[in-house]
């Protein structure tokens, strides 16, 4: 029965438009992390269960944006089904404590995420990571487009100082180590938001600019290409 | 033009999909362009002309409507406690003028010549249509209250279920109840617009006043019903917020152990539900006394907040469009109306089977008819369609909310709601309750946009 109720429940909410979620949104306080303090919180990361993550992903309606099994419904939300655990629960924790706000979009994720216990943060990244991988998608992309983006991801481009993608999200965009996110089969609009936002400052949880040290060296064209590679790459091969 | 395909007419149905759906917008209809009117700029009249736009720009649509400004109902009683203001509720048609192209003509429709394919306008203007859309919402029957009519509610005993003046005059009521005093409100019978309206109102009301140092006063609900939609857990949240207790008649609702966790409480609380079993029907007012008079006794108030009974908007019954229930009878597929060709009444006008009055079902249905008009004008096949209606309503505070979520389907020629579970569960948590009037907040604003914007 649960499982019908939440794809009901999920009807409620999804009308959702992220442009008009509450405006004024509150950056924090939270220090940023450092790879110490980032390494030692993972390893305290609590044993999350499969179960009691799928079960909370229904009550607590996450269904409603991110889909029955973390597959995102609509490309207003991101994909996160067989995301890796580590980086849904730094996401989740980040939420919590302000570290990511990067726009009025992420007030319902501060706001869901300050209900929740860092044991019930574990349990649902257990559950997305124990699903598989978002489908491909078609990237509609011209040959030489996808060309251009395939060089920035496996090869990087050496006179930008950018480093292949592939160095850390995986040869297939599969998730790295730790809390570096799975790229493949990502909604090819969350993609853009997140590498914009990376790039011109809005979002800054990653350790030591992990991430925006390179998206600040990427044109809108090249995020977007990336976005629609990444989409259309089938990362679950790998698994 | 790239005909629509099937799968995204149904990705189109849901309005989650919607954004997702890339519309090319270009046109079939280069050589003669046909123009669609809309009578009425509600819920249903301008998320029929957004979406009609975007399937196809090449139709010409114009809205006709009485008024430059639309005030949302739904929502509209959190005004009425001073949660929200007049402005949050007010929204313009700015959006749907320049960003779709949409036509505008601010009169009022006084007819409308089913041969000729032509409407009339209180300034005396002839508009011509190849389709004409009708969505004008409600009228009140007031006469079937004794003592009740148009003026004594503008004055004395609102309903404000179209928000406007009337919803002013409830919030200065509202903050006029002496110590100790009665407010009574009287829901109207089925069918209606937005179900947990006035029970949600009921809360709203004993809230205010129970953070206003006026805890001793009561709300009364006389109600010619003995149930509504979402009254298993707003029954339990009052209960639980306003020392509620369960007439006799509602027990049935739940279950031996659930009725466990609900005992009476010793005294009487802020809310007091009269059941039409109980004799809640309300037959006549006397607003100089302040008195009410159902079928089983009379009651005196400070504050009388009775919605009439409700039928089809005025022009619908005016044109015929309504048959005897008051309400106006389509085919469902593509929701034209079963008395006149090429006309499509949508919205609360409408007669939708299990589908209930609603913002929500207004819109769902407003997005399947502008794909099915589109279709129709192309010679192309209506689709099959689905529709859904969530209504969203809180327990009183804004910590404590609740829904009603529905899909449904044509069956054997009626619209028939899936036998899904549709409320929070029983036992559901305090984070549930919370984040469901979170969400209702969001979603006031995203489905107004999803309509206007």
């Amino acid at each position: 029965m649960k499982k019908t109720f939440v794809s009901m429940a999920a009807l409620g909410v999804m009308a959702f438009s992220s442009a008009t979620l509450a405006a004024g949104h509150e950056r924090t306080q939270a220090e940023p992390w450092t790879p110490a303090t980032l390494s030692s919180t993972l390893q305290g990361m609590p044993e999350g269960d499969i179960q009691r993550g799928k079960e909370l992903h229904n009550d607590m309606f996450c269904a409603s944006c991110h889909g029955v099994a973390g597959e995102a419904l609509t490309h207003n939300w991101p994909a996160l089904n067989g995301q890796r655990a580590e980086y849904t629960y730094k996401m989740l924790l980040d939420y919590q404590d302000g570290r990511r706000h990067e726009d009025s979009r992420a007030d319902i994720m501060v706001k869901v995420a300050q209900k929740l216990t860092k044991e019930q943060m574990a349990d649902l990244a257990m559950f997305y990571a124990a699903q598989d991988l978002p489908k491909p998608r078609e990237h509609g992309l011209s040959d030489e487009e996808f060309k251009r983006a395939d060089r920035i991801a496996r090869q990087g481009d050496p006179t930008r100082l950018l480093t292949p993608c592939a160095a850390c999200h995986g040869v297939k965009g599969e998730g790295g180590i730790n809390e570096t996110p799975a790229l493949a089969g990502q909604q090819p609009d969350y993609f853009i938001r997140t590498m914009s936002a990376y790039r011109d400052g809005q979002r800054d949880n990653d350790v030591n600019k992990g991430m925006s040290q390179f998206a600040k060296h990427l044109s809108d064209d090249d995020i977007r290409l990336l976005a629609y590679y990444y989409g259309s790459i089938d990362g679950n091969t790998k698994k | 033009m790239k005909a629509i395909e099937r799968r995204d007419f149904l990705k189109l149905l849901g309005a989650s999909t919607l954004a997702g759906v890339s519309l090319n917008g270009k046109s079939a209809f280069a050589g003669a362009q046909p123009h669609i009117v809309v009578v009425g700029g509600g819920v249903g009249g301008a998320t029929f002309s957004k979406y009609l736009r975007l399937a196809d720009e090449g139709i010409k649509v114009t809205i006709i409507e009485k008024n430059r400004k639309y005030l949302r109902p739904y929502g509209s009683s959190e005004v009425i406690t001073g949660h929200i203001s007049m402005d949050d509720i007010t929204v313009t048609y700015d959006a749907l003028r320049d960003k779709y192209g949409v036509n505008f003509i601010f009169d009022e429709v006084v007819g409308i010549d089913f041969d000729k394919q032509r409407v009339r306008t209180a300034s005396g203007s002839n508009v011509n249509y190849d389709k004409l859309v009708v969505a004008p919402g409600i009228s009140f029957n007031f006469d079937a209250i004794e003592g009740l009519n148009q003026e004594i509610s503008d004055i004395k005993v609102p309903h404000a279920w179209i928000p406007g003046k009337q919803t002013e005059l409830l919030a200065r009521q509202l903050k006029a109840v002496p110590k100790g005093g009665t407010i009574i409100i009287a829901p109207p019978p089925n069918p209606y617009r937005c179900p947990p309206g006035p029970y949600e109102r009921a809360g709203l009301f004993a809230q205010w006043l129970k953070e206003h140092g006026n805890p001793t006063a009561k709300v009364l609900i006389l109600d010619p019903k003995n149930g509504f939609t979402t009254d298993v857990t707003m029954l339990q949240a009052w209960h639980r917020l306003y020392n509620f207790s369960l007439p006799e008649g509602a027990r049935e609702k739940y279950t031996e152990e659930q009725l466990a966790t609900m005992p009476d409480h010793p005294e009487p609380g802020m809310i007091e539900w009269v059941m039409g079993d109980m004799g809640g029907r309300v037959l006549r007012v006397d607003p100089d006394a302040m008195m009410v008079e159902t079928e089983m006794g009379q009651y005196k108030a400070d504050m009388i907040n009775i919605i009439p009974p409700l039928k089809a908007g005025k022009i619908a019954l005016e044109t015929g469009l309504a048959d005897d229930s008051g309400w106006c009878p389509i085919e469902r597929k593509t929701f034209e109306s079963t008395l006149a060709k090429n006309v499509h009444v949508i919205g609360d006008s409408s007669i939708a089977d299990e589908m209930p009055k609603s913002g929500y079902s207004a819109n769902s249905q407003a997005k399947v008819v502008a794909l099915q008009i589109r279709a129709l004008l192309a010679g192309e096949e209506p689709g099959t369609p689905i529709w859904q209606n969530t209504c969203y309503a809180l327990a009183g505070n804004t910590d404590y909310g609740m829904f009603v979520a529905d899909v449904f389907r044509l069956q054997d020629g009626v619209i028939r709601r899936l036998p899904n579970q549709r409320y929070l569960p029983f036992d559901a948590t305090e984070v549930q309750y919370k984040l469901s009037a979170l969400y209702q907040q969001n979603w006031m604003r995203a489905f107004t946009d999803d309509c206007f914007a």
